[in-house]
């Protein structure tokens, strides 16, 4: 795994929806670390997950650009993107995210595939890692919300990549199972990637080495001690 | 896993989305080549009868089109017999403008003799016959000695066996290619075994002459019109000069039958079109629909990686393969109607039905079979453009 850098500069994104402009997110820089945790704190509608698919490559912003080391990434080509995504990025979307055709197996096989790569073993290893060993060959139809979320996180985590994104990944989930998710995302900044997770879960906090806080489109650094959890992985 | 075989268990682990769309596509392609084989069979038919008649007038005895149907027993093989006078041939060959003239002989088989059904025997004369010997030829091309025959493809008869027509042995000496019309029932032989015939058949106390001898009489003569020389008008000078015989063209013979067959393949024309606008409506609006149910997947393949290509990969992929496989399903069922009940729609239509030969058949095959991979590919080419753009963003929480 290489360390990158990840910067935004002046970032925003505007959309206009019934002839009325929404700003959902406000020019904002910021810096993301390898090897850390960055929580980013926010209700619903303060524009985390916008904020999120800026810096992933997924949404294009209004003004500003994204650097992942120098490289503004929104200059590349939907090829280029597209192969620096599969390769370097592993992104945890929201809700349900598994293929209903393909196993479990198969689901986390398909993003080392789309980085042109056979990770067999690693695939295994992931199953293993997050408890789905004996549902390797089940669909995603068969999975509770718990482990639908552990099949995103191996997915994710396939490629090895240099940074990761999530999005609420514990939405609707218990304690264990929310315990469990933070605790792979922080093994996966502490084996060097740097890891970026939105939610309004508090519980993150006893993860985060970063925490932000999002409101009305804004992004205000906090400091970690502000919030008593912490990490017992 | 490979991503290109992700195409292919979405068609397999959607059995019902696939079902539907594999429906469409052979129910277009039944359509398309259904229809076109039946229109150009018609259209094949109506060309033989056409070809076949050869004379640009046929002379009858004036009581012919009373006694049975005169188009039906001249274009369709009815069975069914009249005579006159044979010196009518020469009244007709002397006339200014008229270039050839042959006659004919017709004769009906007795039922219980030779087939299951009545057949016509029809008598040509080797010597001056223009219309029936060019297209006989393929089959046949020596000369027809004493009792001998060429039978219609429809008959049980094979060449080299022998049939018996009131009694008499008749040794079949060539088979025809399917006509598509009621020819195919029909016998082909020389005046002098028709002769015999009529002989025997007197001898057997079916009269088909009452005072005539067989020597004296033709059934018809064909005409055949110089260039240059108004057919209508030759007709016309027959009618009014020579008693007891009419002179009819056979172009106006066929009209009533080219007529009603437009009409028949210009609906079959206006129907294929309507189901392939139809089939393509309900192409594009289910993969229309198909795109919106399918945002968040096409949004999660976009996360890991796939570019827009890929993804419009990924759809023309599994619209390609689903209205190949559908336009196949679609091809057999149609085939086996139109090829295998090519019969019962000749006899039920009253149309000459004749089926294109095996290379247009093919050529129809693949013209079917693009036409529908064509417009399923459009078809999906916006759904897919759209799954490509997709917002991944809006997507992924829209498509919950």
């Amino acid at each position: 795994m290489t360390k990158i850098r990840i910067k935004a500069y002046g970032i925003s994104k505007s959309y206009t929806r019934k002839n009325r402009k929404t700003q959902a997110l406000k020019p904002t820089d910021i810096e993301i670390q390898s090897g850390s945790l960055t929580v980013v704190f926010g209700r619903s509608g303060s524009g985390k997950t916008t904020l999120l698919n800026i810096l992933s490559g997924l949404l294009k912003p209004t003004d500003g650009s994204v650097h992942y080391d120098d490289k503004d990434i929104y200059s590349l080509s939907d090829r280029e993107l597209s192969k620096l995504r599969a390769k370097a990025v592993g992104y945890i979307p929201q809700g349900q995210s598994g293929l209903s055709v393909l196993t479990v197996k198969e689901n986390i096989l398909l993003a080392a595939a789309a980085a042109g790569s056979d990770a067999e073993e690693r695939g295994n290893e992931l199953l293993g890692l997050v408890g789905l060993e004996a549902l390797a060959d089940a669909y995603p139809k068969e999975l509770s919300g718990g482990e639908l979320r552990r099949l995103a996180i191996a997915r994710a985590l396939i490629n090895k990549p240099d940074v990761i994104f999530a999005d609420e990944p514990t939405n609707d989930l218990d304690d264990e199972n929310t315990r469990l998710v933070f605790g792979l995302l922080k093994r996966a900044s502490i084996g060097g990637a740097a890891v970026v997770v939105v939610t309004h879960d508090s519980t993150a906090a006893g993860f985060a080495d970063i925490v932000y806080r999002m409101d009305g489109g804004e992004i205000k650094l906090n400091k970690t001690e502000d919030i008593n959890v912490t990490y017992s992985a | 896993m490979k991503l290109r075989y992700l195409p292919f268990r979405n068609i397999v682990k959607r059995p019902f989305r696939t079902a539907a769309l594999l429906l469409i596509a052979a129910f277009m392609t039944a359509a398309v080549f259904g229809g076109s084989v039946a229109a150009a069979s018609l259209k094949n038919g109506i060309d033989s009868l056409e070809q076949r008649l050869g004379a640009d007038i046929i002379v009858v005895p004036e009581s012919a089109s009373a006694k049975t149907d005169l188009e039906n027993m001249l274009l369709q093989g009815t069975p069914g017999y009249f005579y006159m006078d044979k010196s009518n041939e020469d009244k007709i060959k002397d006339i200014e403008g008229v270039e050839l003239t042959s006659p004919q002989y017709f004769l009906v088989s007795a039922n219980a003799e030779c087939c299951t059904v009545q057949v016509q025997v029809i008598g040509f004369d080797e010597e001056s016959d223009f219309s029936i010997k060019p297209w006989l030829k393929q089959s046949y091309d020596g000369s027809l000695g004493e009792n001998e025959i060429i039978v219609g493809s429809s008959l049980s008869t094979r060449v080299g066996h022998s049939l018996k027509l009131y009694g008499v042995e008749c040794k079949a000496v060539g088979k025809l290619d399917t006509t598509g019309t009621g020819l195919d029932t029909a016998i082909y032989t020389t005046p002098d075994t028709v002769r015999r015939l009529i002989k025997a058949s007197q001898e057997k106390g079916i009269g088909v002459l009452s005072k005539q001898s067989p020597d004296d009489v033709i059934s018809s003569v064909y005409v055949k019109v110089k260039d240059g020389y108004n057919i209508s008008d030759i007709a016309a000078y027959i009618n009014l000069n020579i008693d007891g015989v009419q002179a009819v063209r056979t172009r106006s013979m066929i009209t009533g039958t080219a007529d009603k067959l437009n009409v028949i393949s210009g609906s079959i024309r206006i129907l294929i079109i309507a189901v392939w606008i139809l089939a393509a409506a309900i192409m594009t609006a289910a993969f229309s629909v198909l795109a919106s149910l399918r945002k968040k997947e096409f949004a999660v393949l976009r996360t890991i990686g796939l570019s827009r290509r890929q993804l419009g990969g990924i759809v023309m992929t599994e619209s390609l393969t689903i209205c190949t496989a559908g336009a196949v399903i679609g091809l057999a069922v149609s085939a086996a109607g139109v090829l295998a009940f090519g019969r019962v729609i000749e006899t039920k239509s009253g149309l000459p039905y004749l089926a294109p030969d095996a290379p247009k058949t093919a050529l129809f095959l693949l013209m079917s079979l693009a036409a529908v991979i064509v417009t399923g590919t459009i078809s999906s080419a916006w759904s897919a453009y759209r799954l490509s753009h997709v917002d991944t963003g809006n997507n992924l929480r829209e498509g919950d």
